[in-house]
């Protein structure tokens, strides 16, 4: 049963991370129809971040790592701001190729940025005491880390449904995934909204970067690379464009591959995954709660 | 430039779709408090001229609202200059509800005349929570003349609005529209002659992207004389 609640909880830990990118691929994908591969090099970035904060705070404690949080996240909307404004916002009428041609030279000159700054070998995250603790759930032992990801990514898709649901900006972005032409109609600059939603998605992979330097207590130049794979698997196999279907996929695909890689061998999860994405697109193309066309 | 009592001008407006050039200098004038009605064969460019005066598609040539020079704005500048827009096949954004729709066209500023849409359309006020991907053709005609009414504007363009609609629902857009035009200047394609004949005070035919021919709505009184504007033989239907 210990071993069920464990596999479980690092299961969803890990899917709340995968969902942390994922949100903001969706709502990007479901208002620009943008595939930003420099999405991956946010989470990178947001990372760093927070190892600095802790780092220049000295001595660990759940304050710092709060400010740490928060620096991730600010870093992480500011970086996307920028490569909306310069690099994609010119590229929304030049189509997909371009688009995932000049997003995927973004990642990779923040990664050759970050390693030319911070060298190619890991750098530790300082963690403070209480992150360090677990808890017992049904007699497995959980790190703090792994319930904290978790509610970090319901915290995320709260704070999201709400916003599209309650605001203004909300209610426009939605429109604007059912038609940009007809808004802009009404007299609202949805480039405004544009802008909005890729920082969003920054904010949501810079908190993003910050969890994953605490899951794997460190971060390399190359970190957000392996969440993005992930990230897009659940993207496709949610419903590209559906933040429900992302919340979903993200929750199955980081269960079952860490029941592959416990039960089966090391490394099988990747695999089950991969099978799970094949399945999806043969059985239903539009994902779990995809739609033809596209949603929020 | 505007001519007295215009609220829209339009001088020498050529736009192209791609490869193909669909309007070859338009000139139009929209007389204030007059509703005027573009009428034309499918495929001449009606709906590519209000585009283009909206900023959706590319064009060159002067564009004027209530005198000001508009052609250079991007749409939703336009929009807010003073215009409502009701485009064809309604463009209701179908996974929210129709009062979501009604929400988004309210500006800044501005007073929603909710009071004025719910007294034309009083269906809607009973559909509020309806996803207005859910109503008929014709509650979605509602939905988009609503939306377009919400705001006080100075010109309300609307795209063929009886287009698809039962000859019941067109009658009662009509008779909306025939209340509306009492307070607003309208600028309308409309392909259904009997509607065009209940609400044109002005004509406008349009052929290969330019205007062929403009008057008063009497123009839609001689048929024969409309089918030779028009391009059309004896024997088809006006």
């Amino acid at each position: 049963m210990d071993t069920f609640v464990l596999l479980t909880v690092a299961g969803l830990s890990i899917g709340a991370l995968y969902y942390l990118l994922a949100s903001g691929l969706s709502i990007i994908f479901g208002l620009l129809d943008v595939l930003s591969f420099a999405h991956g090099a946010l989470v990178t970035v947001g990372a760093y971040a927070a190892i600095e904060t802790m780092t220049r705070l000295g001595t660990p404690s759940l304050l710092g790592f709060l400010l740490a949080v928060l620096a991730a996240t600010a870093v992480g909307g500011l970086v996307a701001y920028v490569i909306e404004r310069l690099l994609v916002r010119p590229m929304y009428s030049r189509g997909h190729l371009a688009q995932l041609l000049v997003t995927m030279g973004a990642a990779l000159i923040m990664a050759a940025l970050i390693e030319s700054v911070k060298g190619p070998d890991e750098v530790h995250m300082p963690l403070p005491k209480a992150l360090e603790k677990s808890i017992h759930i049904f007699g497995a032992v959980i790190p703090v880390s792994m319930a904290l990801t978790i509610l970090a990514a319901i915290a995320l898709h709260g704070g999201l449904l709400l916003f599209l649901a309650r605001t203004r900006h909300g209610l426009i972005v939605r429109a604007g995934v059912d038609n940009a032409d007809m808004v802009r109609g009404l007299g609202i600059d949805v480039s405004r909204s544009f802008s909005l939603v890729f920082v969003l998605g920054g904010l949501a992979a810079g908190l993003g970067g910050a969890l994953a330097a605490v899951y794997v207590r460190a971060a390399t130049p190359s970190l957000g690379d392996t969440y993005l794979v992930y990230a897009f698997i659940v993207l496709i196999i949610g419903g590209l464009g559906s933040l429900r279907g992302a919340f979903v996929a993200a929750a199955i695909a980081g269960v079952i591959q860490q029941f592959a890689n416990y039960y089966v061998k090391a490394g099988a999860g990747d695999i089950v995954v991969l099978a799970l994405l094949v399945v999806v697109l043969l059985l239903r193309p539009q994902g779990l709660f995809g739609r033809v066309g596209r949603s929020v | 430039m505007t001519t007295i009592g215009s609220v829209l001008s339009v001088r020498h407006l050529s736009a192209r779709i791609g490869t193909s050039q669909i309007l070859h200098g338009v000139d139009l004038e929209v007389p204030r408090n007059q509703t005027t009605v573009i009428l034309g064969r499918n495929g001449v460019g009606k709906t590519t001229l209000l585009r283009s005066i909206l900023g959706y598609v590319e064009a060159s040539g002067d564009v004027e609202l209530l005198g000001r020079p508009i052609d250079r704005l991007p749409t939703h500048k336009r929009v807010r200059a003073g215009i409502a827009y009701v485009p064809e096949d309604r463009d209701v954004f179908r996974s929210l509800t129709v009062e979501e729709n009604l929400r988004l066209a309210e500006r800044a500023g501005q007073v929603p005349r909710y009071d004025l849409v719910f007294d034309l359309f009083p269906d809607l006020a009973d559909r509020r929570s309806q996803n207005a991907g859910s109503l008929s053709g014709g509650q979605q005609q509602m939905v988009a003349l609503g939306r377009g009414l919400l705001a006080e504007c100075e010109l309300l363009i609307v795209d063929e609005p009886t287009k698809g609609l039962s000859p019941r629902v067109v009658q009662e857009v009509v008779d909306v529209l025939a209340r509306v035009k009492e307070g607003v200047t309208i600028l309308m394609v409309e392909q259904n002659l009997s509607a065009a004949q209940q609400l044109a005070d002005d004509v406008v035919v349009i052929s290969e992207g330019t205007v062929v021919a403009s008057g008063t709505g009497e123009m839609l009184v001689d048929r024969d004389k409309l089918r030779g504007f028009l391009g059309v033989g004896r024997s088809e239907e006006v």
